[in-house]
């Protein structure tokens, strides 16, 4: 069947082809209208990534946000059917884009909108209980893989900018000044309606990302201890299982 | 029981900013209406929200991502999304639009204008067929704003009219949206009311428009943006003589003033209802 309309009215949309309408117009002079569409779609997304990346909005402004916003829609258009998580590639087309150079940690800033965007949607699905887990037998402990809960997401930056991102997302922003690179790992995470996200050490994000590959505790420790001889599993152990990063035990009761 | 379980009765589009004073309000009959696409997400805050109004207040699912007038069939994937929402807050009502907003595997996040054609009408009803076998609902179809004249080869209310008689669906008629095309087209709204089927109404859309920032007075624009227009108000009056009162939402997405405001205009809304609908139905 025929889509030659839609394919014409789809290229005026992503490309500004608006000759290719024209034919379809009764009157000519709506030509210039069509341009109602080209700006109510373009902005559809940039808006929706302005709501999804609020701090990088905040540090760079309306007026740079939007170009940068229009470059990846231009790039990336959406392909689902909601702009709720439109923008899973929008870090990285940040960390690129040539304007954004002077501000090297934008990236990183993007990934943390990011995984804060995901954490606050993610299932709702309740953590370890600390309670089952001092029921069990010891010996049983370290055979336990409870994996992390639904809602975490762990991040290896470059910049060390979460106080930065922290304090914007609180509505208390005051200007990065003489920020130096290094590695940072944070983790960020909806234990009940607020995100929350909050720093780690090295070993503890190792020990998390390999509980979240579905290692057991006992393996986990093992491994992290090996790159890190001064690792401490059951303090990592407990201070995860009372944070609420670890997913629910099977056959705990919720 | 409450008011709308009874006679129809006035609603308010529901945004995130207004939560918790759509969970405390008490008016009688009010109800709340939100797009689906916002609330396709695993989990969080913004489902919790809805499922605590939707304890208090009727809800209405009112859809923007169908792309019923697209030349494919609606997305499975998509329909499962919906059938899951509507398992979840058992909606009052659900409609969809007469518009396209995807194509391959782009979605324009746009209600597009659709060729009303022969082909044109065979396609949306087939769509509209599938969607409310798949949900096992009637869907309300709105009525577009329209800034653009196309070549059709039917005019919008037949094309409605045919669609509501083939698929047995309902009409959501946006009011903003007929004043719109009436202006932007030179529609008559009047003989547009005459000829759609007006039993078939099963909700009405009040809204604010503004004037094109390059083009002025001659192109309007469904920006949701503003208070509703006396024109507008005057319309509706007209649109609820012919069809009696029916379920109506006011919309409101940029621009968004205080819920007190909503609530304001919700309330003139539903003083209109009360009154026109005191008396018999009247034809235009």
């Amino acid at each position: 069947m025929s889509r030659e309309f839609h394919e014409i009215f789809a290229r005026l949309l992503s490309r500004g082809d608006r000759a290719g309408v024209v034919p379809y117009l009764v009157r000519r002079r709506d030509a210039a209208r069509l341009a109602i569409y080209q700006n109510n779609v373009a902005s559809a997304s940039i808006e929706a990534l302005r709501a999804a990346f609020p701090v990088v909005n905040m540090l760079t402004g309306d007026r740079f946000f939007s170009p940068m916003a229009k470059a990846y829609w231009q790039s990336r258009p959406p392909r689902a059917r909601s702009l709720t998580f439109y923008g899973d590639g929008f870090a990285d087309l940040v960390a690129r884009y040539e304007p954004a150079q002077s501000l090297p940690y934008l990236a990183d800033i993007a990934r943390l909108d990011w995984a804060a965007l995901e954490a606050h949607h993610a299932a709702e699905a309740p953590a370890c209980c600390p309670n089952t887990v001092a029921a069990m037998a010891p010996e049983r402990v370290p055979g336990l893989a409870p994996g992390l809960q639904a809602s975490v997401r762990l991040l290896r930056l470059d910049w060390p900018v979460l106080g930065v991102w922290q304090n914007h997302r609180a509505h208390a922003p005051h200007a990065p000044t003489r920020i130096a690179p290094g590695r940072t790992d944070v983790i960020v995470y909806r234990p009940q309606n607020e995100v929350l996200a909050r720093r780690l050490s090295r070993s503890e994000a190792g020990f998390l990302r390999r509980l979240g590959e579905g290692q057991s505790l006992g393996e986990a420790s093992i491994q992290t201890a090996a790159s890190d001889p001064g690792f401490d599993p059951a303090s990592a152990f407990t201070a995860a299982l009372t944070a609420g990063y670890l997913a629910q035990i099977e056959g705990q009761e919720p | 029981m409450l008011l709308s379980d009874l006679s129809p009765s006035a609603g308010i589009g529901l945004k995130p900013e207004h939560y918790r004073s759509a969970l405390e309000a008490r008016a009688d009959g009010l109800w709340f209406e939100v797009h689906p696409e916002n609330y396709m997400v695993e989990g969080g805050p913004r489902l919790r929200w809805l499922d605590a109004i939707r304890e208090i207040h009727p809800l209405s699912l009112h859809g923007v991502a169908m792309s019923l007038g697209g030349p494919d069939r609606p997305d499975p994937a998509h329909l499962d999304r919906w059938s899951r929402l509507i398992s979840r807050y058992q909606p009052v009502r659900i409609s969809e639009h007469l518009a396209w907003s995807a194509l391959d595997d782009i979605w324009f996040a746009d209600l597009l204008p659709v060729r009303m054609t022969r082909m044109a009408l065979d396609r949306f009803c087939r769509n509209v067929d599938i969607m409310q076998t798949r949900l096992g609902r009637q869907v309300l179809i709105e009525n577009p704003a329209r800034y653009v004249w196309l070549n059709d080869e039917c005019d919008e209310a037949d094309f409605l009219a045919e669609t509501v008689k083939r698929t047995g669906c309902g009409l959501l008629l946006d009011v903003n949206n007929l004043h719109i095309s009436a202006h932007n087209l030179g529609i008559d709204a009047r003989d547009w009311l005459r000829r759609i089927p007006v039993g078939a109404v099963g909700e009405i859309h009040l809204a604010g428009h503004e004037v094109d920032s390059s083009m002025g007075e001659a192109l309007l624009i469904d920006t949701h943006g503003a208070e509703i227009a006396p024109p507008v108000w005057r319309l509706f009056e007209t649109v609820i003589a012919a069809t009696g009162p029916r379920p109506t939402l006011i919309e409101r997405d940029t621009h968004l003033p205080d819920f007190n405001v909503l609530i304001a205009e919700r309330d003139l809304a539903q003083a209109q209802l009360t009154r026109l609908g005191k008396r018999a139905p009247l034809h235009v």
